[in-house]
């Protein structure tokens, strides 16, 4: 952690943009003063009309390091606590914050589905949801039937059903009458592991990091580092339509018939702080990773958006679930959907030409 | 009733134009333009226009009818609708809507007769892979609903003695997470045949170390072998052959090729020569463009072709769909036709 800002440093200087004398190209002559205060990088003056792919790369790897460490380091917390609260060591509030703060880490995440989260099948694994078929109540009735051993043994949830190895499984045990010893203990070695193989599957030796650094005329997915920022830009993209296409509108359902169950998370309580911690991971990212190579006013102005729309969501003032039934109330949860679209509006208009990246289609696509 | 719906499927298949009366094309393209108008397109073999149909959306495959000028235009994945294009008058006779819970995966078949259409879908909540039966002798109306015999069925095609060939690709996807691959770890692809009415007669699976490759777009040779292209899933530095060839008993037959790396893990479709003499296997990621001797299976030289994505028999060889036309010919040349230059082809070529 102490050592970042001097790699930070370093890689600057390798890539010849040291933070302190940057030129202002697009009117030289004129101080560039607006530098982002965390990484020392500049946002790049309008109309520079120049978007360097190397370094979105290199301070998007950093932004992935720390949320995808956030979700490994929140899951080994969850593990231990499992363990000592099933050995009567630890409350079980302490189990349920831990429980929150491993979903508020993986939050982020969702929007990242590509790479190692396809590469581990995780997106199911650590949270099936939508469950419009009952899989996790199955899939631990069947886990629930076997021996204590094997309850608490990762291994054997790992090799059962994908609904019962995630986070609505651990809510089902930590929030209804289910007995949550001593399969929370399992569960949460299996989400342990399975947190530190997708930071290892972007991080370790020859992972998706190095996948995406080697990027040009030979490598098997990224023939030039722009496709990694496209990705990036298109993962970021879909989280806002998780956001308004799933989180908020299963639980609207119609008017005349809402479904607050359908809302995620919400025996925990926890689906309004997934939704902020989604927003606040893609914030991030536009932030700190595509950083300077947007324009500073797109930039600024996508930033407050996103802070508009946590303010919506503030604003709904009582949990979603119960939010959707009153048509008083309702109406806020449709307002903040309607944000959330629009903000995808302004991400293609502001964000995605910025940077460059072609989103029309192409007979490469495939499928 | 019956009687009633038998009559006006007469009527339908007398009064219906056949493919001369559409100019004859041998190929359809699904395409859109630089406006992102998006269209059904009807070549003649040396890359003549003859018509261009709008769609509603962005296309991937077609259908033909074997006998009248009738074509479904699929959405690509995951797409809702199907179009069903007269293709003589330009006119949009029907849309195919699928069902609640299921969505195609945008290629389809005719059985031999052109009575049934048969449709590739995801019931996704399942999961399960189906294959759709709609009736085009009766306003294409659903009748039936079966088995596909794996996750994620891509493309089917009809074979010689009129039963099918079904590519279960084996990857599980959902239309909550877009286009995002959900069970790479615990995913296996296999090769499943349908009799003409459509009963599973046989499948083959793919071996644990092809466990990731999956079977997604198949064509047959005159003897009933199948060939199929695949898309590696696992880990991208692997090297691992892209096709596979596949006679009814037997097991499948990995064919590899020193160029196959440059198609980077992703064949797009594949095409046996008409005599079966050569295969072709188009990367449009890398690309490139593979060829395989259709007899022995062993490799002939490959060429780089940009956007090379369908390929489809024409003679002794192929035409493959490239930016701004057709490429003409096999693994000894190729020749470029210009076709409809102001299209990018999406993603199929398919033979009347």
């Amino acid at each position: 952690m102490i050592l970042r800002p001097a790699i930070v440093l370093a890689l600057c200087l390798l890539a010849g943009t040291a933070p302190a004398q940057i030129q202002n190209q697009a009117a030289p002559g004129v101080p560039l003063n607006n530098v982002h205060p965390e990484t020392g990088l500049p946002y790049w003056a309008p109309g520079r009309g120049v978007v360097t792919h190397e370094n979105i790369r290199r301070r998007a790897l950093e932004v992935l390091d720390r949320q995808f460490g956030a979700f490994r380091d929140a899951t080994g917390v969850l593990y231990r606590t499992a363990q000592a609260h099933c050995a009567g060591d630890a409350s079980e509030e302490d189990l349920r914050t831990a429980f929150a703060d491993a979903w508020l880490a993986w939050a982020p995440l969702d929007s990242y589905q590509f790479g190692p989260i396809e590469q581990t099948g995780a997106a199911l694994t650590v949270n099936f949801w939508p469950d419009k078929k009952g899989f996790v109540n199955r899939g631990l009735r069947d886990l629930l039937a076997k021996t204590p051993e094997e309850q608490a043994d990762p291994a054997v949830v790992a090799a059962g059903s994908a609904a019962a190895q995630g986070l609505p499984a651990l809510e089902m045990l930590l929030f209804t009458e289910a007995p949550a010893c001593p399969a929370v203990v399992g569960i949460s070695g299996n989400l342990d592991r399975l947190a530190g193989e997708l930071y290892d599957g972007w991080f370790a030796d020859g992972g998706w990091a190095d996948l995406a650094r080697a990027a040009g005329p030979d490598n098997p997915i990224y023939l030039d580092a722009s496709e990694f920022t496209k990705t990036l830009y298109t993962a970021l993209d879909f989280g806002l339509t998780r956001i308004a296409d799933q989180r908020l509108a299963r639980p609207l359902g119609t008017f005349d018939r809402p479904f607050p169950t359908r809302a995620e998370a919400w025996r925990s309580g926890l689906t309004e702080a997934i939704i902020h911690a989604q927003l606040t991971g893609i914030a991030e990212m536009i932030e700190d990773g595509f950083a300077g190579d947007v324009r500073e006013p797109d930039r600024a102005w996508v930033l407050k958006v996103i802070g508009q729309t946590h303010d919506r969501l503030d604003q709904i003032g009582q949990p979603i679930k119960d939010a959707v039934v009153e048509p008083a109330s309702r109406v806020r949860v449709e307002g903040l959907q309607t944000k959330v679209h629009a903000l995808q509006l302004e991400m293609d208009r502001d964000i995605g030409p910025n940077l460059g990246v072609d989103t029309g289609f192409s007979a490469a696509d495939g499928d | 009733m019956r009687r009633r719906h038998f009559l006006a499927g007469t009527a339908a298949i007398l009064a219906a134009p056949a493919w001369a009366e559409a100019g004859a094309p041998t190929y359809l393209s699904a395409a859109s333009d630089a406006g992102n108008a998006t269209w059904l397109v009807g070549l003649t073999a040396e890359g003549a226009e003859l018509f261009r149909i709008p769609v509603p959306g962005r296309g991937h495959a077609a259908a033909a009818h074997p006998h009248r000028a009738e074509a479904v235009a699929f959405a690509r994945r995951p797409g809702r609708f199907a179009v069903i294009l007269d293709c003589a008058s330009g006119a949009e006779i029907g849309r195919l809507d699928s069902p609640e819970g299921r969505h195609f995966y945008g290629h389809g078949a005719y059985t031999a007769d052109g009575r049934l259409l048969l449709t590739t879908e995801n019931a996704f909540d399942v999961p399960d892979g189906r294959i759709g039966v709609w009736d085009a002798g009766d306003g294409y109306k659903r009748v039936d609903d079966l088995p596909s015999g794996g996750i994620g069925p891509h493309e089917m095609i009809r074979l010689p003695d009129g039963g099918f060939a079904v590519a279960n690709g084996g990857i599980q996807t959902h239309p909550d997470f877009e286009r995002a691959k959900l069970n790479l770890p615990t995913m296996r692809p296999n090769l499943t045949y349908l009799s003409p009415e459509g009963a599973i007669t046989e499948q083959v699976e793919a071996p644990e170390d092809q466990r990731q490759n999956s079977i997604r777009h198949i064509d047959v040779d005159g003897s009933g072998r199948v060939v199929a292209a695949l898309q590696w899933q696992g880990n991208p530095l692997t090297r691992v052959p892209l096709l596979v060839a596949h006679r009814r008993g037997e097991a499948l037959e990995y064919l590899d090729h020193p160029e196959t790396a440059r198609l980077k893990q992703y064949a797009g479709s594949v095409a046996v020569s008409a005599d079966g003499g050569e295969i072709a296997v188009t990367g449009p990621k890398g690309g490139h463009v593979i060829f395989f001797d259709g007899r022995t299976g062993a490799p002939l030289p490959g060429r780089d072709l940009a956007l090379a994505s369908g390929v489809a028999r024409l003679g002794e060889g192929f035409a493959v769909t490239v930016q701004g036309g057709l490429a003409l010919g096999g693994s000894h040349g190729l020749r470029q036709v210009t076709a409809a230059p102001d299209l990018t082809w999406d993603n199929h070529l398919v033979a009347i």
